[in-house]
């Protein structure tokens, strides 16, 4: 096994109280890195063994929980997925662009969580069926129209990368359209009307340009820009009342 | 959008000449900033237009106006942005219609791109061929 190579790592910092205050500011650490070093690995080694006082969130270190999003040399990541050996150095590290920054990498994210409930994610019912009728069934093609859309792992990676976010911080956005758009497309769903005032609202799909970056950044190809152009297209057509809304 | 959070934060900023700082930003704002030469397209159509109102001697000057250098030179500066304007929403706009819409099952991405491009490309060829007398 080759020695671990010393990286240079360059890392945001923001306390909102203490010697961190203001603007923050860019601290450099040396990391020995391992070839298989994930940059969650190195930020995790400057915590126990170079600076304690770094603050970052992460969990599952799989790509799966979507905790450790950050700007890994500008570009949104998730930090578990983003090996050592594949970047320039020094490596960048700063907290997600387009949300506020709590402290040092962890921004706060109760915008987007106030944003995700808007769109209503979750089966709505008119009526409810009782559980002795048995499931609801779904054929593989009805499945098929929402699936990947449910693959959203939170992350807030394509809010990071949407350019529109950083002029309307209102809108919305990528991960809380798609996954309105999930239940709209959910062939058990009937709650198509009520998501309606929000997904085409004044802060809704409308705002997007379309720039594709959020289906770029995107760990888990869940292609959000497709769900919000997807959208605009079915939600003119209710508009004009071409297509019903389901539950209206 | 949102509750107000007792938390203090740093405000989110806007990074200077964020939209030169990666490719794709630059690539997407090429994409913008061709639109705006595409209006130029609509102006020359608005006075061929006024010139048709006009009458055989208006028409006649500005099909003059077309034939000449600059009526070239402003013609290959719109058509090079409107070919990019063109291929790069085709290329992601193809996405837009792979739903299903009531009955009606979701075209595929396939089909779409052959629908796409085809249908650019065949009502270019037609609207040259008009033009150019082949096709009366």
């Amino acid at each position: 096994m080759s020695e671990p190579r010393i990286v240079k790592f360059e890392v945001f910092r923001y306390s909102p109280e203490g010697a961190e205050t203001g603007e923050g500011k860019w601290q450099t650490y040396e990391v020995p890195c391992p070839d298989d070093y994930v940059v969650l690995d190195a930020l995790n080694h400057i915590k126990d063994y170079i600076d304690p006082t770094l603050s970052h969130r992460w969990s599952c270190r799989m790509g799966v929980c979507g905790s450790c999003g950050m700007m890994v040399n500008g570009t949104p990541n998730l930090t578990c997925k983003s090996f050592v050996r594949d970047l320039e150095h020094p490596i960048r590290v700063g907290p997600l662009a387009n949300f506020p920054v709590v402290r040092d990498l962890v921004v706060e994210l109760e915008s987007f969580m106030d944003k995700l409930k808007s769109v209503k994610p979750w089966i709505i019912r008119k009526v409810e069926k009782d559980v002795k009728y048995g499931e609801y069934l779904q054929t593989p093609d009805e499945l098929d129209s929402y699936r990947q859309f449910s693959m959203c792992i939170n992350c807030c990676l394509c809010y990071a990368a949407c350019p529109v976010m950083i002029n309307e911080p209102d809108f919305i956005g990528p991960a809380a359209i798609a996954l309105g758009f999930r239940y709209n497309q959910d062939s058990r769903d009937e709650g198509e009307a009520e998501r309606y005032a929000v997904l085409a609202g004044e802060h809704g799909v409308w705002n997007c340009s379309y720039a594709n970056e959020c289906s770029e950044v995107c760990p888990k190809h869940v292609d959000p820009a497709a769900a919000v152009n997807r959208e605009k297209l079915v939600s003119a057509l209710q508009w004009l009342h071409i297509l019903p809304k389901k539950g209206a | 959008m949102g509750s107000a959070s007792s938390t203090p934060t740093l405000a989110s900023r806007v990074p200077d000449g964020w939209w030169m700082s990666h490719k794709r930003y630059r690539y997407y704002m090429l994409f913008a900033m061709a639109s705006g030469i595409l209006s130029l397209g609509s102006l020359v159509l608005l006075v061929a237009v006024s010139a048709l109102s006009k009458g055989s001697q208006a028409w006649a000057g500005f099909l003059a106006m077309l034939g000449s250098p600059a009526g070239l030179l402003l013609s290959v500066v719109v058509l090079v942005p409107t070919c990019f304007f063109a291929v790069r929403w085709l290329r992601v706009g193809v996405k837009i219609p792979q739903v299903k819409l009531g009955p009606m099952p979701a075209p595929g991405a396939g089909m779409l791109y052959v629908a796409h491009f085809g249908l650019l490309i065949g009502v270019s060829l037609l609207v040259i061929l008009l033009l150019s007398g082949v096709v009366a």
